[in-house]
């Protein structure tokens, strides 16, 4: 795999598993989740 | 008509894994490999990424809001949520009836697929699978599964029937028992459990040693995905196929999400959830399935693009019912990771096709005041028929017809439906209200004009290209839906299940004209929700 694909996959991998934490999280910790 | 018990969901996460559940199915793990190896190495992920941007997250939060908007006047399915868009018209119910018909039809061919997978699942545990020695012994593998599916003589199709039986009964029990004691508690530990099981495999295939040749590993596989060919965003045939993998895979235009988001409250929010559900498939999709089938057949076939790309345009049930066997034999503990690889897909399989049968009991439920249980013994009875052209005339191309027209062409005009009633019948600037009612996050407002202008036009141009390039030839059977010449001999039972889905198609719309007519397309809500009083 060259530079461009590590780039690439490593950021695509972080920003979707980034997104799924927070929105988990958000879920979580949201207003109807606290009523 | 006695007043409606509506259903709600349990927890804020449940909704959250059903919808998720009915996303990740066997598109993320089969057609996604395919439809990203079929084009050769670096050529997809860069249109999916726009895609997904363009058309799938807008599609998703359309759907969503849509739901929950349609389910305050008591409706949970498309002929009720779309005639509440504009309650004096005549039209929109009938065109609602899509959203029943979509998942009726995909659902007369989706159990059977599923029951594949938990029959793969069993005979993998049990050392029942054909030994292959090498790849160049592929045709016992492949002569199996045609066994298995009755296509070829020499299998017990008596096997393959029963299977079918078990995972039918399955699907209609957990929807027996409703939203919140038969969907979500499923979801709440299939879903879970099959992100488990990806994860397991992924890892496997991502720490298999080379193969013959040390360059044929597992990173240079993934680099058939990620390292980019920037002379391929040229080719309009890849941005096609990305924006179809990115609409199929989600779920949306087929009216699930519709079902499943009119159970929530007017303060329960949606942009938040619809943003989670999308981001959970797609963790399933790219990060999970994107780590399996194509750098396990990198290893295997040798580091030769070619020979990825031929496996790839093989299609969906080679890949993961012949290919992935193949593999999983020639690992240790092969046949543990068979047994995890299918029982994996029967999760997803089954996540998806409980969400598909709802819409269906959702309509007679809350249109004509039937009780869950009349619902669904009439739904399961149904079903039972509507399923059996599929199983026993498959050899001649009737799944195929049937897949084509319910879940290409009626999803896409569903979606293209759904967006345009968004933007332009509930209005751009309501619509945008709806979505940030009780919102936990603020959407972006680039996606008002996305929905309102881009989306629709991007299904318009998809719509309009496919049908001029490949569906036309499909309607007028000149070629079957794979592109291959068709076979004069499957036109009888071809011309049948078209008949057959039509005939369905006009039951609908004659149910929908009744239920108007009888409740005028006002239900008499209760204040009283089913399953609050079930569980206290």
């Amino acid at each position: 795999m060259n530079t461009f694909g590590w780039i690439f996959m490593i950021i695509y991998w972080a920003g979707l598993t980034g997104l799924l934490i927070f929105c988990l999280a958000k879920t979580m910790t949201g207003k109807e989740a606290k009523e | 008509m006695p007043k409606l018990v509506r259903e709600r969901w349990g927890t804020k996460l449940g909704v959250i894994l059903a919808v998720s559940g009915s996303a990740v199915g066997l598109g993320n793990f089969l057609r996604f490999p395919t439809e990203a190896g079929k084009f050769g190495p670096g050529a997809f992920m860069i249109p999916y990424l726009v895609a997904l941007i363009v058309v799938g997250i807008p599609l998703v939060w359309v759907e969503w809001t849509l739901g929950r908007y349609g389910g305050q006047f008591g409706h949970s399915s498309g002929p009720g949520i779309f005639q509440a868009l504009r309650p004096k018209g005549r039209i929109l119910k009938y065109v609602g009836v899509m959203a029943v018909f979509g998942p009726l039809a995909i659902f007369s061919y989706y159990c059977y697929i599923e029951s594949w997978t938990l029959g793969y699942s069993i005979f993998s545990i049990i050392g029942k699978m054909p030994e292959v020695a090498s790849a160049a012994e592929a045709d016992k593998m492949t002569n199996f599964w045609l066994q298995y599916l009755g296509v070829t003589e020499g299998g017990s199709f008596a096997t393959t029937y029963i299977i079918f039986l078990i995972t039918f009964v399955i699907n209609i029990v957990v929807i027996y028992f409703g939203l919140r004691g038969g969907i979500e508690k499923v979801c709440n530990i299939a879903l879970p459990t099959l992100f488990v099981l990806g994860i397991i495999l992924a890892v496997r295939v991502l720490t298999l040693p080379p193969g013959q040749e040390p360059s044929a590993n597992a990173v240079n596989g993934l680099g058939y995905l990620w390292n980019q060919d920037f002379s391929k965003l040229k080719d309009p045939q890849v941005w096609l196929a990305a924006a179809g993998q990115v609409f199929f895979t989600l779920s949306v235009g087929m009216g699930v999400i519709l079902t499943y988001s009119s159970y929530l409250r007017q303060r329960d929010d949606v942009a938040l959830s619809g943003l989670t559900s999308a981001t959970a498939n797609e963790f399933a999709e790219v990060v999970l399935a994107g780590s399996i089938i194509i750098p396990a057949a990198f290893i295997f076939f040798g580091p030769n693009p070619a020979a990825v790309q031929e496996i790839a345009s093989s299609g969906s049930f080679s890949m993961g019912f012949v290919i992935m066997p193949l593999i999983f034999q020639q690992i240790p503990a092969g046949a543990v990771f068979g047994f995890i690889w299918f029982f994996m897909l029967f999760l997803a399989g089954v996540t998806s096709s409980i969400s598909i049968v709802q819409p269906i009991v959702a309509f007679l439920k809350n249109e004509f005041g039937l009780s869950r249980g009349e619902a669904v013994v009439l739904v399961g009875a149904f079903m039972f028929i509507l399923c059996q052209p599929a199983i026993w005339f498959l050899k001649y191309g009737v799944m195929d017809d049937i897949d084509f027209w319910a879940a290409n062409f009626i999803i896409v005009i569903g979606a293209l439906i759904e967006i345009v009633l968004f933007g332009w019948v509930l209005g751009s600037k309501k619509g945008w209200e709806e979505l940030h009612r009780a919102a936990n996050i603020k959407v972006p407002v680039i996606f008002r004009i996305l929905i309102k202008y881009i989306t629709p036009l991007f299904l318009a141009a998809i719509l309009g290209v496919w049908l001029y390039q490949n569906w036309f030839d499909v309607i007028l059977m000149n070629t079957d839906p794979g592109g291959n010449p068709f076979n004069p001999e499957h036109k009888p039972y071809v011309l049948m299940a078209r008949f057959f889905l039509l005939s369905l198609f006009i039951i609908l719309c004659a149910l929908t004209y009744i239920a108007w007519k009888r409740h005028k397309g006002e239900l008499d809500i209760s204040d009283e929700f089913e399953e609050q009083e079930n569980n206290s």
